[in-house]
């Protein structure tokens, strides 16, 4: 995804808009059955030395006169891919075939300029497509990678939270912004800032060789208690005055543990109005009652309580129709553009209807931004954002 | 209005000025209640004068003046349930203190090793509970739960984390004849509610009672869509039924499981949608209950 850094920005968003509507084309093709040939020319596969924009004008230049005369249609795409799209049966798709290669030696191969029958082909080029928009890039679930280690025993992970009980957190503490990012924005606007231990590495430092996140329940005690350790820190006077509009991911048990009890009272009204507290779904599935006194309390007190970490496939569990609260926290999945397309509906359809209640977390690529802004979700968190600034 | 600070709650209570006001909550229900109840208290101690004493069974808020305490006290009955006990001093003085006095002290919560611990040594006799169901208006029996023991531990996330090691051994007992007669006799004519582990059952375990039969998994294990599925799947494939059960009846409310039967602790007033079957468990039934498609616990047949 490196190489594609320069076109990742939202401004020069018109290849992005052209691999969305990629996308919704290789679809509507499966749909309808609307036959299309589409030529992908990989040229971010080709060296560096042979992607600077003299080699790009060139290849266009090549292209130019070969499609003006008839219906393709040229698609360019973030990192420097282009397509073209045309009606069957496209022969002169071959013809741009060899005049790439012509000037460009280095492309003479299949597997570099795909030609692509729509609809039979179009999981192809759906994940040719998702490639280009950087969504192959998204990181693993550190789960999966931790997998082959042994999980905690009980006496280590006792032995664990009692060392979590008097450490001094304050270099694990992670500072993030929520952005709002309006489409036509210059800047994006910060919201809340995030504050949130680092949990995978304190587990490290304090559980070697151990896979904490294997064990769920083990990995939301550990949570707990570095949390405690945070809130402490936050709810001296001298820091809590400075918090402002704060949003903090928390486990359901810390939010009626005396460290964060403790913030709340500090900040007073005033101050409980800017805060923001999300719970995990899995926390609250866990532990409804105990969800129901936080959101009570909550709404008692004046300050806001939110379901983070919502994946896709949990939206039709939890429809907004169902449990109306202020804040949802929606992980950005590659699934929400590329999945199922009756289950992307379902997932739309669960959505609360006041999209401002949104944030997309996880917004490590445009191309979440780009699903947002089509359904008016503005709120953000993530790399795209924080890497532009 | 602002009294010494004592270290001993009776010299608290005994200098508490006229016009003041001691506030107990008993040590009692789960922690997240009593830690909410506490910060409440503490809160009300700082606006009114007074302190709050940390007692082995509850909180004392000895308080300078009433009107904070009382507004504390309400606002614990509203988000908990349960009203604390309030006397005005100094007349209520004698009162307060045999309260205090005769509360009976809250355990503390064991370690994660003791909790393993304990659930490891649990006799096999001790480790299951088999309860009867009845539908509707009906009193007799048409199915029955074998459920782990509950150990009633004031913290969810321990509760829930027993129920795994005591539901895992609960299986194997179930699998090896060795170990099944001292579990309660199952009723051969009455459809069984079997609950499992978050995985479900490891590969091998005995099935055979399976048929028609219902698995009751925790709402949590649906967090996890990929493991639920095919938790499920495999359930299904065995010849299960597959239900959840869930800590507490507002569930129902917020999750959209259409289809599940579920299994819920009774609630006073029914939820907002009734599932396409309903478990209710434990007692007293509420009127609403009584209804087709709703299983509620009655005695021993």
């Amino acid at each position: 995804m490196s190489q594609a850094a320069p076109d990742l920005f939202w401004e020069g968003s018109a290849p992005m808009r052209d691999a969305m509507a990629l996308v919704t084309l290789a679809r509507e093709c499966v749909a309808s059955g609307v036959e299309r040939r589409a030529l992908y020319l990989r040229l971010s596969l080709l060296p560096a030395r042979l992607r600077d924009p003299r080699h790009h004008r060139l290849v266009r230049e090549v292209l130019a006169p070969v499609l003006r005369p008839t219906r393709a249609r040229l698609y360019e795409l973030p990192g420097g891919d282009l397509v073209v799209l045309s009606p069957p049966p496209g022969e002169h798709l071959d013809e741009v075939r060899k005049s790439v290669c012509r000037v460009l030696p280095e492309m003479a191969r299949d597997s570099a300029m795909p030609l692509l029958r729509l609809p039979a082909e179009s999981a192809r080029m759906l994940s040719l497509l998702e490639a280009a928009l950087g969504l192959q890039a998204l990181p693993v679930a550190a789960q999966e990678i931790a997998a082959a280690l042994p999980i905690p025993s009980s006496a280590e992970m006792d032995a664990a939270l009692r060392a979590l009980a008097t450490a001094n957190l304050s270099a694990y503490l992670r500072r993030q912004t929520i952005w709002r990012l309006v489409a036509g924005d210059e800047e994006p606007q910060p919201i809340w800032t995030e504050l949130r231990p680092h949990v995978p590495d304190i587990a490290a430092a304090l559980l070697p060789g151990r896979a904490l996140a294997a064990h769920p329940a083990f990995a939301r005690r550990f949570r707990h208690a570095a949390e405690r350790r945070i809130l402490a820190e936050l709810s001296r006077p001298e820091e809590a005055r400075k918090l402002g509009a704060a949003c903090l991911p928390l486990g359901l048990g810390t939010v009626t543990e005396a460290e964060f009890l403790r913030l709340e009272a500090v900040l007073g009204p005033r101050g409980r109005r800017d805060l923001v507290v999300c719970i995990p779904v899995e926390e609250m599935l866990l532990d409804p009652a105990g969800f129901a006194l936080a959101r009570e309390l909550a709404d008692r007190r004046g300050w806001r309580l939110g379901l983070d970490e919502m994946e896709p496939e949990l939206l039709p569990l939890l429809p907004a129709s169902r449990l109306d609260l202020p804040l949802l926290r929606l992980r950005f999945r590659p699934q929400l553009v590329s999945g199922d397309g009756a289950l992307r509906a379902t997932w739309d359809a669960a959505l609360p209807a006041d999209r401002s209640r949104i944030v997309l977390i996880g917004a490590d690529a445009p191309v979440a931004v780009a699903w947002a802004w089509q359904r008016g979700i503005t709120l953000f968190g993530g790399r795209v954002l924080e890497a532009r600034l | 209005m602002f009294f010494p600070v004592s270290v001993d709650w009776r010299t608290a209570l005994a200098a508490a000025p006229a016009g003041g006001l001691a506030l107990f909550n008993p040590a009692r229900g789960p922690l997240a209640v009593r830690q909410v109840a506490r910060a409440l208290l503490e809160e009300a101690a700082v606006l009114g004068g007074g302190q709050v004493l940390h007692l082995p069974g509850g909180d004392l808020l000895v308080g300078a003046q009433a009107a904070p305490g009382l507004r504390a006290g309400q606002l614990i009955a509203e988000l908990t349930g349960k009203m604390p006990e309030s006397w005005p001093l100094p007349e209520g003085r004698a009162q307060a203190e045999a309260r205090c006095r005769n509360a009976s002290p809250a355990g503390e919560l064991p370690t994660l090793a003791a909790l393993e611990a304990r659930c490891a040594a649990l006799p096999v006799t001790e480790l299951s509970r088999l309860t009867f169901f009845a539908e509707g208006t009906s009193e007799r029996p048409v199915a029955q739960r074998l459920a782990p023991v509950s150990l009633g531990l004031p913290d969810p996330g321990l509760e829930a984390l027993a129920r795994e090691w005591i539901c895992r051994r609960l299986l194997a007992a179930l699998a090896d004849p060795a170990q099944r007669s001292a579990l309660p006799a199952l009723w051969p004519e009455l459809r069984l509610i079997l609950d499992l582990p978050q995985g479900g059952l490891s590969k091998g375990a005995a099935t055979g009672s399976g048929i028609g039969a219902l698995a009751l998994l925790p709402l949590v294990s649906r967090a996890d869509p990929a493991r639920f599925a095919s938790t499920e799947a495999s359930l299904r494939a065995a010849g299960w039924a597959v239900g959840l059960v869930a800590t507490d009846a507002r569930a129902l409310d917020w999750v959209e499981a259409p289809g599940a039967a579920w299994a819920v602790p009774v609630s006073a007033v029914p939820p907002r949608q009734l599932p396409a079957q309903l478990i209710l468990l434990g007692q007293p039934v509420p009127d609403w209950a009584r209804r087709p498609g709703v299983l509620h616990e009655v005695q021993t047949p």
